[in-house]
């Protein structure tokens, strides 16, 4: 396979089922509800508004991530996901453009069925770009494991991400399919890295098809 | 960030409302708002909504040990979460007022009034019992998370199933859903919070407020109450009551509202187990309304007035003089042009002025050219126009803008089509669909 995103590689590509209601909140700039398969995230976003005064940035606007988990307090894990979204979103806003003020992003979780953290990074942008906040670019999230025979699985439900050796989550820009962040945990060698990235790369474009296919919907 | 002040005339326009039984949203003072009820994947959880307000509930557990004073009984938790997610004045992970209220109306509506059977939750004595935690996070505060978060708390319950359990000597064996099923929890009764805001020195109760209308009350009343009539919270905030005929007819109401609110719960649970056992795909995927963009639609508005008929008699005329703004330009645009049906485009209604005026879901056909007029009509000068007739016509635009500016109310002179249309569309969409009379 090529390192982009060929034709070929591009037509057996399998994503789980992608549904999404943007807007569902009220109270919030722009929000959006994405499924993946069972995996279900909300994400809301505010801004530009006012910020706190020991958080002001004088030439950006801060950005201000919150992720809950759906039981208890939030965990360490839940931190980290939620400083991965904050640095993904500091990549792909234009934040110079509101300096002095305070972008917030709230992401719920609301299942957990293998590949969260690509669907919130999905559900942030979606509800980004129902906020009206200026972008450099549109982000997707992929998520594929290495299982024990070696074999690459893109997307996989929580039964098959049961017995991974592996789990890959990356981020790509819309422009260049850049990584715009990689998350890995387990053990893989160098080659089973780029099969994955090469897949989740393919598949990312399908999600932007996605994003596009929504926001050019009339709203109901 | 701090919550925006509510302004006086905007307090004093609901409680002006309230005293002509009207409210902001079109329904009667002892109306309710649409409960919805959808359940996740997993066991206890469930996302319910009651018109706008969202609240999703998880019931967890783990084992543990019991309290000292209670050895062989489980222990219920209780956790209500408001992130700003809810509303953008609500802090992650600090304890508001509101939040230590609301927890503790739950906390005496389903621990106090011992609807969960504790007593089965135990595993061994004095050693180790289940612990239950309910987690409420709300997602969108438009009023009265109360009820909603008190559904959501017994969906949650009601659907939940903790792992069973093996004690052979001391050794404890947890056994996945796999190994054996999943033991539900008994619950005695159905307990569910119904609240109420009162106005005019506690003489008039409003079913289920909206954020507007709790602000602006004097008083909340919270009955906790289950399908057999039985009161097990009651909660007064705010100013004291004085008639205790109100609150005998409010929960008396309150009991009736909350047999259909379990047997709404008893349908949901239903649904969920038939789906389950035919081995239907669950999950949050039925809750969302597939691969939309919600905007102002009509359900979704806050401002609805349904109870005035939108007849253009000299009433109606007056009324709208009185007031400025929007309602002067729809009153004009409706009564200058004869028996013509208009189609707004921005929020899909169709203005009738021969009849009442009615929704109907939006026809495009005429949208483009509607908004090609009025982007010429907007520059207000239109000299680079080509179309001869299209720029007499945006003359007359210009003369009477300048003289609707001159004198309010305006003339209803019989002018031309492009000048009712711009004026129909220069109204922000939002507005306009304050004055739509349903």
């Amino acid at each position: 396979m090529g390192s982009d995103t060929g034709d070929d590689a591009y037509s057996d590509i399998h994503l789980r089922a992608l549904n999404c209601e943007v807007n569902p909140l009220t109270r919030s700039d722009g929000s959006a509800m994405l499924t993946q398969g069972e995996t279900a995230v909300i994400a809301s976003v505010y801004g530009p508004v006012e910020v706190k005064t020991q958080n002001l940035q004088i030439e950006n606007a801060t950005l201000d991530v919150c992720y809950r988990p759906k039981t208890g307090l939030p965990t360490i894990t839940d931190r980290s996901r939620e400083n991965v979204i904050k640095r993904i979103c500091e990549t792909a806003i234009l934040t110079a453009l509101h300096p002095r003020t305070s972008i917030v992003v709230v992401i719920q979780e609301l299942e957990n069925r293998s590949g969260l953290e690509a669907c919130a990074v999905n559900a942030v942008c979606l509800a980004l770009l129902n906020g009206g906040i200026a972008m450099k670019f549109t982000v997707a999230g992929v998520h594929s494991i290495l299982k024990e025979n070696d074999e690459i699985v893109l997307d996989p439900d929580s039964k098959e991400s049961i017995n991974a050796l592996a789990h890959f989550t990356f981020v790509f820009d819309s422009l260049q399919r850049n990584v715009v962040a990689v998350n890995t945990q387990g053990k893989f060698n160098m080659a089973q890295y780029n099969d994955a990235l090469t897949i989740c790369r393919a598949a990312s474009g399908k999600i932007f098809e996605f994003y596009r296919e929504i926001i050019s919907k009339r709203p109901v | 960030m701090k919550e925006t002040p509510l302004s006086n005339c905007e307090k004093a326009f609901v409680v002006q409302a309230i005293k002509e039984r009207l409210r902001l949203d079109g329904r009667k003072l002892e109306e309710f708002r649409p409960l919805k009820i959808n359940f996740g994947a997993e066991w206890g959880s469930a996302h319910v909504t009651l018109g706008e307000t969202r609240v999703l509930a998880q019931v967890s557990c783990e084992l543990g040990q019991p309290k000292a004073t209670r050895p062989n009984e489980g222990l219920l938790y209780i956790n209500v979460e408001l992130s700003p997610m809810a509303a953008l004045h609500f802090e992650a992970g600090r304890n508001s007022e509101l939040t230590v209220q609301i927890n503790r109306i739950l906390e005496r509506t389903f621990k106090d009034s011992r609807c969960v059977d504790l007593e089965s939750l135990c595993v061994s004595a004095e050693d180790k019992v289940w612990i239950l935690r309910v987690d409420l996070n709300v997602l969108n505060h438009e009023g009265n998370i109360i009820d909603c978060a008190s559904v959501a708390a017994l969906c949650a319950l009601a659907h939940f199933k903790h792992p069973d359990v093996t004690v052979t000597g001391e050794e404890i064996k947890i056994h996945t859903s796999a190994e054996k099923d999943p033991i539900p929890i008994v619950l005695h009764h159905y307990p569910v919070c119904v609240s109420y805001a009162t106005f005019q020195n506690g003489e008039v109760a409003i079913a289920d407020p909206t954020v507007i209308e709790e602000r602006s009350s004097e008083a909340n009343m919270v009955f906790g109450i289950n399908s057999y009539r039985e009161l097990c919270c009651l909660n007064l905030g705010g100013t004291t009551l004085t008639s205790s005929n109100l609150l005998l007819q409010c929960s008396s109401r309150a009991a009736n509202r909350a047999k259909q609110v379990v047997d709404q719960i008893k349908a949901a649970l239903a649904t969920d187990a038939e789906a389950r056992s035919a081995d239907q795909s669950v999950g949050f995927t039925e809750c969302l309304k597939m691969n939309t963009i919600n905007s102002l639609a009509q359900d979704r508005l806050s401002l609805r007035l349904r109870r005035f008929n939108f007849t253009l008699d000299d009433d109606f005329r007056n009324m709208s003089s009185n007031s400025a703004g929007a309602p002067d330009i729809k009153a004009e645009g409706d009564d200058s042009l004869p028996d013509a049906t208009r189609i707004d485009e921005n929020t899909g209604l169709l203005n009738s002025n021969q009849s009442n005026v009615r929704w109907v879901p939006e026809d495009s056909s005429d949208s483009d050219e509607d908004e090609h007029i009025f982007e010429k009509g907007d520059e207000s000068g239109g000299a680079d126009s080509d179309d001869k007739d299209l720029e007499e016509e945006l003359e007359n635009v210009a003369e009477e803008m300048a003289y609707k500016r001159q004198s309010q109310p305006i003339s209803k002179g019989g002018s031309q089509q492009p000048v009712k249309r711009n004026i129909d569309n220069s109204s922000d969409s939002e507005e306009e669909t304050t004055m739509v009379l349903g």
